[in-house]
């Protein structure tokens, strides 16, 4: 019997041997194996003919920690994942501009462009020395193929508004090819933003089968400074340093390998930064930011982005009709008070969409509509808003209380220390806030379908680089998923419909200006802040630089020290 | 031998109602797919659903589903974009692995203790019975995030997640070997903790009633070893109902890995089960539940078969 | 609980060793222990001096909640009724001579000794008590309003004279939140475990006593429910109805709980459906249902009072994980899950915000394990505590 009883304890060794035995990286099944397989054979057979010359500066492997997957992979045609996209435009495909640390459009796979006297041809020039990570050219055909599946709605293209002001394209040769176009503001960021696909891999996709084509995650042929070399599901994602990257652009990334590791658990993650299990933690929680501080095991990043937390007011509801209302309750939440102290100071007070990284931005904005309880107070009182029963929440004349549920998502933790804090600070001025949580899935159906099933809810938004704010305040499209606030203003409408046309932006900057006053007029939202994005970083990497641009903009400099190089790289002695 | 096909059907039909409910009740789920962010419009994401066949009715949808089943197919993952089974390949190996290996230590030393507190009546007996109710009391992931404070983060001995670290492909086989062993010691040492303490209060009581039995008695009056009249006879009468437990509590260890896996980054199942129920992604809820439904069942059969093995009088009688 | 007679002789006199009777008339619980009856003894004089001192010490913020001026009305209610409640136990018991008199059938009464024999279970029992009295009285006993937020520049305090236990995130006092947490949490368990055991006492002694189809049936579905991870199901099931809400938790745990219920009294009721009494009780034309009531569910509740016990346990940890995944209890609620999820972000500088709230589960279900344990053993004389 007692060798029965030790019979279960030698087990554990052989299951052990199993799974190391077991532990190649699959192989794909089914239909679309060969695809996969046969691009990934070629990409080995060309990588192997590049001469590589890694000069002592060369090497190392820097891991990326982050919370979540990359949805959707290396697909351009179909990501809407922030880190997804960023990996594309900067690691393993390329876009035709790139913009600089200014944000002005600069040459990437475009060597030059020219726009026809009338604004309406744009005619790219393609560098000659890019290849796909197999060997073939990178080709004004590859670009054509990208704009038509692109602009094909079978694709289901992330972004359509970059293209509504296109109509048509034409390849003039291997590496020119002109667009036709209405004019329109910034018309270079669409091709900041759209990474060229491969046509010789792809163009035999059926446009509605791209987006779940196991090109995006299993094997995706990039022509960027990193390519592709495996993928765990949920696990990690393996890039190693393209030695054929064209020299003028930099030449090959100064690191060998390149991993994004998964860690679903924030505190894990800052765990395994600190034990340098992860050199560069992206998007980390601004309340991790002070252990870093205190820790002196690592360093923090942080850069002002393109994001806004806001309270959105659904306008449509009797109670919120009044834009008076709406500006009584941004004064009765301290947002200073949130971005020193949620916020740790890396952020800034927000007062309209147009984030402080934007040229357009209007500084003088930003200080309107303080904290002041008080006058808040006052202003409710003067709207009709009293507390008439004594239960500490003001009524109107018809004994309506004022009263909402204020959505959000519990999954985020910062937005639900943030539903807290403003009950507790609209309690003050007599306005009762119910936080109510709901899970991720039913909260954006609840606030994108059309019965609108919310009175107001908190959310985090990315907004681009041209901003737009069509989809959320112009009447024509109230009921659009995206009208939040179900605005109807004439005045904001032709602002919005004014500034899209404008191509100067000398000319558009006075404009702009008019459209955030009307926005802070309006208060359709109640903004809260521009939080920075935080990243933290291990004594590991240098070189690190990071803007508004993204985290990886500079990915290909950053370097691993030779005497921090801890990992043995496969191929390399 | 119709008791066996009866069982075998009966068992069949389980999950194959399993697999219906579950098809039903997440087709019930409020919220879609998350279909978000600038630019992705209503008609965006109402293609979307067009292209993966989401317009048709629950019925049909069911219907292809079915088929796809019976043939192998189990679709593609929304979310992943590749196939199902793929996605269960990757990481099935790292579910079974972390709880296989928490399953046989949690028992291995919970009988080893439980057997021990029955032996040493006293202040062993109640030392040892504490501790592990200490444990048995505590919710997984505390354990779990309280053990990569201490000893990941403060003594640096162990990593904090993670199936294997970054250099694995250039290790050499002992290397990998113990590099794995070096990633498993904190998961498995948060799930056995928690669970020994059921397995080791089933044994003691089991052994003491043994204990208490004529037999045993009879084999001291006899003059047997203590060793040989505990082990030899004992603790064989006394492992009847552990062996049961054993088979049943193979879906204690796959549940309790979504929270353990989740917070030690692990790549397994119960996360993939957990992000797929977020995301709304069909094909893997399915793939994933009907693959848990399977294993339970399974496992419950070898309950049975290792109780009807353990004690000759039981065949099939159970039902 | 013992329920002899022994010693009524000397409690005529006034009690043993000459306790006077208006001691034991204001005391109570002495007249118990006095007479042998340490169990009960303790127990009332345990809560009574706990109400009292509570009573004494926070005697305004009592006064303020019966008067409605804050909140906690309720819990000032219970406090001032469990007050007057032991009490007139005790004036009663002082003047009736002798002991209270349980009558106790004889399979139960075994329990009480063994169960009373058992210091572990005693000490759960008087600690899940105290923890039921916590969680009634959390209005009145908590420092601070558990939703009252203080200035975010000094918030993550650490624990101090102000704030024993600290404060979290958005500056809220954390030993506050733990008290109502315990409401929270405690409430949650033993609902789903009340809802649990009814639904599945019923099912399955009805299943077990009548057989043929219903049988059957039930079966497949315990089988069928059984067969799917709690978690996993629980995940699904709260994520089916998207707003997780008090009652819906109740709901969902209670309603995954009562197969494994169901399964046992099954056993159970199959084995006392072919004993004497039943047959008996059949054969003189009794219906099938009083004999389900009177007969089979009393004689097989057993094993549904164990399971009980440890589902509390078990389902205070269920919560926290469903609260530490984040489809559990909502804000503003403070769970002791929800407590340890949020706190974690913190976890590298603000310990208290994980640990205490770590620690209070693991007591509670340390209680509720050991009262469990003590059941068992005590329904089971074999069980092997007699030794």
């Amino acid at each position: 019997m007692t060798r029965r009883l030790r019979n279960p304890l030698s087990a554990a060794p052989t299951l052990l041997l199993l799974a190391a035995c077991a532990d190649e990286p699959r192989e794909p099944v089914g239909a679309t194996a060969a695809f996969c397989q046969d691009a990934l054979a070629r990409v080995e057979q060309y990588m192997a003919t590049v001469p590589s010359s890694p000069s002592d500066s060369h090497g190392g492997t820097v891991v990326v920690g982050a919370t979540a997957e990359l949805d959707g992979g290396m697909m351009g045609l179909t990501t809407s994942d922030y880190n997804a996209h960023q990996h594309q435009v900067f690691l393993n495909l390329m876009t035709l501009v790139r913009y600089d640390d200014r944000l002005e459009p600069e040459p990437y796979l475009a060597d030059s462009w020219e726009w026809s006297g009338d604004g309406t041809e744009l005619t790219f020039h393609l560098r000659d020395d890019v290849y796909w990570h197999d060997g073939t050219p990178t080709t004004a055909p590859d670009v054509e193929f990208t704009y038509l599946r692109a602009t094909d709605p079978a694709t289901t293209f992330a972004n359509p508004t970059y293209f509504e002001a296109y109509e048509g394209v034409e390849v003039l040769d291997d590496f020119t090819v002109r667009f036709h176009v209405r004019p329109h503001a910034q018309p270079l960021d669409t091709w900041r933003a759209v990474p060229i696909m491969p046509a010789h891999l792809l163009s035999e996709v059926p446009a509605e089968e791209l987006r779940d084509h196991p090109y995006g995650t299993v094997c995706p042929v990039g022509n960027g400074p990193f390519r592709f070399s495996s993928h765990r599901p949920s696990e990690s994602w393996t890039f190693a340093a393209n030695p054929a990257f064209p020299q003028a652009l930099g030449g090959r990334p100064s690191v060998d390998r390149y991993v994004y590791r998964i860690v679903p658990d924030p505190s894990t993650l800052l765990t395994e930064l600190l034990n340098e299990d992860v050199d560069v933690y992206v998007s980390m929680r601004p309340d991790q930011a002070g252990t870093i501080e205190t820790s002196g095991r690592a360093r923090l990043l942080n850069f002002p982005a393109r994001d806004y937390t806001f309270i959105a007011w659904n306008s449509s509801r009797p109670a919120f009709a009044d834009p008076a209302l709406r500006r009584a309750l941004t004064m009765a939440l301290d947002r200073q008070g949130m971005v020193d102290g949620l916020l740790g100071g890396r952020g800034a007070v927000a007062n309209s969409g147009v984030p402080p990284v934007h040229w357009a931005f209007d500084p003088d904005n930003a200080s309107a509509l303080p904290y002041d309880p008080a006058r808040a107070a006052g202003m409710l009182s003067s709207l009709g808003w009293e507390d008439r029963d004594g239960d500490g929440v003001r009524e109107d004349a018809e004994g309506q209380r004022l009263s909402f549920a204020l959505k959000f998502n519990p999954e985020s933790e910062l937005r639900q220390t943030l539903a807290e804090l403003s009950q507790a600070q609209f309690a003050s001025v007599g306005v009762e806030a119910i936080p109510t949580g709901v899970e991720f899935s039913q909260f954006l159906r609840d606030i994108l379908g059309s019965d609108r099933n919310y009175d107001a809810f908190l959310l985090t938004y990315s907004t681009d680089f041209r901003v737009d704010d069509r989809d959320l305040f112009h009447s024509g499209s109230s009921d659009a998923g995206y009208a939040w606030s179900r605005t109807r203003n004439p005045g904001i409408d032709r602002l919005i419909d004014t500034l899209q046309t404008i191509v100067d932006q000398e000319e558009a900057l006075p404009v702009w200006r008019e459209y955030q006053a009307a926005v802070l007029e309006e208060q359709p939202f109640s903004y809260l802040f521009y939080p920075d994005r935080i990243v933290g970083l291990s004594a590991r990497v240098q070189d690190v630089t990071m803007d508004a641009r993204g985290e990886w903009v500079a990915v290909r400099d950053w370097t691993i020290p030779r005497d921090r190089r801890k990992y043995a790289t496969p191929g390399r002695p | 031998m119709r008791r066996v096909a009866k069982g075998v059907l009966y068992k069949l039909s389980l999950v194959a109602g399993v697999a219906t409910l579950l098809f039903y009740a997440v087709d019930l789920m409020p919220g879609d797919a998350p279909c978000f962010g600038p630019g992705m419009t209503r008609e965006v994401c109402a293609q979307i659903a067009t292209n993966r066949g989401l317009d048709e009715s629950v019925h049909a949808r069911y219907a292809t589903w079915v088929v796809g089943a019976l043939t192998g197919d189990f679709g593609d993952s929304h979310r992943q974009s590749r196939p199902v089974l793929d996605l269960i390949g990757e990481l099935l190996p790292n579910t079974l692995l972390l709880s296989g290996l928490a399953l046989v230590l949690a028992f291995g030393l919970g009988i080893l203790f439980g057997v021990i507190q029955a032996t040493r009546p006293g202040w062993v007996d109640g030392a040892l019975g504490t501790v592990l109710l200490f444990f048995y009391s505590m919710p997984a992931f505390w354990l779990a995030l309280m053990l990569i404070l201490v000893l990941s983060q403060g003594l640096g001995l162990f990593p904090a997640a993670g199936v294997t670290s970054v250099d694995y492909d250039a290790l050499s086989g002992p290397g990998r070997l113990l590099d794995r062993l070096h990633h498993l010691v904190l998961p498995v040492a948060a799930l056995t903790l928690v669970s020994m303490g059921g397995v080791a209060r089933y044994t003691r009581d089991s052994m003491l009633e043994v204990l208490g039995l004529d037999y045993i008695r009879a084999a001291r009056a006899r003059g047997l070893s203590e060793r040989t009249v505990v082990y030899r006879h004992g603790l064989r009468s006394a492992l009847l109902p552990i062996v049961t437990q054993l088979g049943l509590s193979l879906p204690f260890l796959f549940s309790g890995a979504v929270l353990v896996e989740a917070v030690f980054g692990w790549p397994g199942m119960g996360r993939l089960m957990y992000d797929s129920v977020a995301a709304r992604d069909m094909p893997v809820i399915m793939g994933t539940g009907l693959m848990f439904a399977v294993i339970v069942v399974l496992s419950n059969a070898l309950a049975d078969a290792l109780y009807a093995l353990a004690d000759p009088r039981v065949r099939y009688e159970r039902d | 609980m013992s329920v002899t007679d022994r010693g009524t002789a000397r409690d005529r006199r006034g009690g043993p060793h000459g306790t006077p009777r208006w001691a034991v008339a204001l005391i109570p619980g002495l007249g118990d222990l006095r007479s042998g009856r340490p169990l009960t003894g303790w127990a009332l004089l345990g809560t009574w001096a706990f109400l009292l001192f509570v009573l004494l010490t926070r005697s305004g913020r009592v006064a303020a909640a019966l008067s409605g001026e804050v909140s906690g009305r309720g819990a000032a209610l219970a406090l001032v009724t469990g007050l007057a409640l032991v009490w007139s136990l005790a004036l009663y018991s002082s003047g009736r001579s002798g002991a209270r008199t349980v009558r106790m059938s004889v399979p139960w009464r075994g329990l009480a000794r063994r169960f009373a024999a058992n210091r572990g279970a005693v000490l759960g029992a008087f600690l899940l008590m105290g923890l039921g009295w916590v969680a009634v009285l959390a209005p009145i006993l908590a420092p601070a309003d558990p939703l009252a937020t203080g200035p975010l520049t000094d918030r993550l305090q650490g624990p101090s004279a102000a704030h024993l236990l600290g404060t979290d995130e958005i500056n809220r006092d954390v030993l506050s939140r733990l008290l109502h947490g315990a409401r929270v949490s405690l409430g949650i368990a033993f609902l789903a475990v009340a809802l649990a055991s009814t639904l599945g006492t019923l099912l399955g002694a009805a299943a077990g006593y009548l057989g043929g189809w219903l049988d059957r049936a039930l079966m497949a579905v315990v089988d069928t429910v059984l067969s799917v991870p709690r978690l996993v199901l629980l995940i699904v099931l709260v994520g089916a109805v998207g707003r997780p809400s008090l009652l819906l938790l109740v709901l969902v745990l209670g309603l995954t709980q009562w197969p494994q219920t169901a399964r046992l009294i099954r056993a159970e009721a199959l084995s006392v459906r072919d004993r004497e009494f039943v047959r008996a009780a059949e054969a003189l034309g009794f219906s099938r249902t009083r004999v389900l009531f009177r007969h089979v569910i009393p004689n097989s509740l057993g094993p549904v009072i164990v399971a009980a016990a440890l589902g509390v346990g078990n389902t205070i940890i269920l919560e926290a994980g469903l609260s530490f995944l984040g489809v559990g209890v909502q804000p503003p609620h403070p769970s002791w899950g929800v407590m340890i999820a949020r706190g974690r972000e913190h976890i590298h500088t603000a310990w208290w915000l994980t640990t205490f709230a770590g620690l209070a589960i693991v007591l509670t279900v340390i209680a509720a394990n050991m009262v469990g344990d003590g059941l068992r053993q005590g329904l089971d004389p074999r069980a092997g505590d007699d030794r």
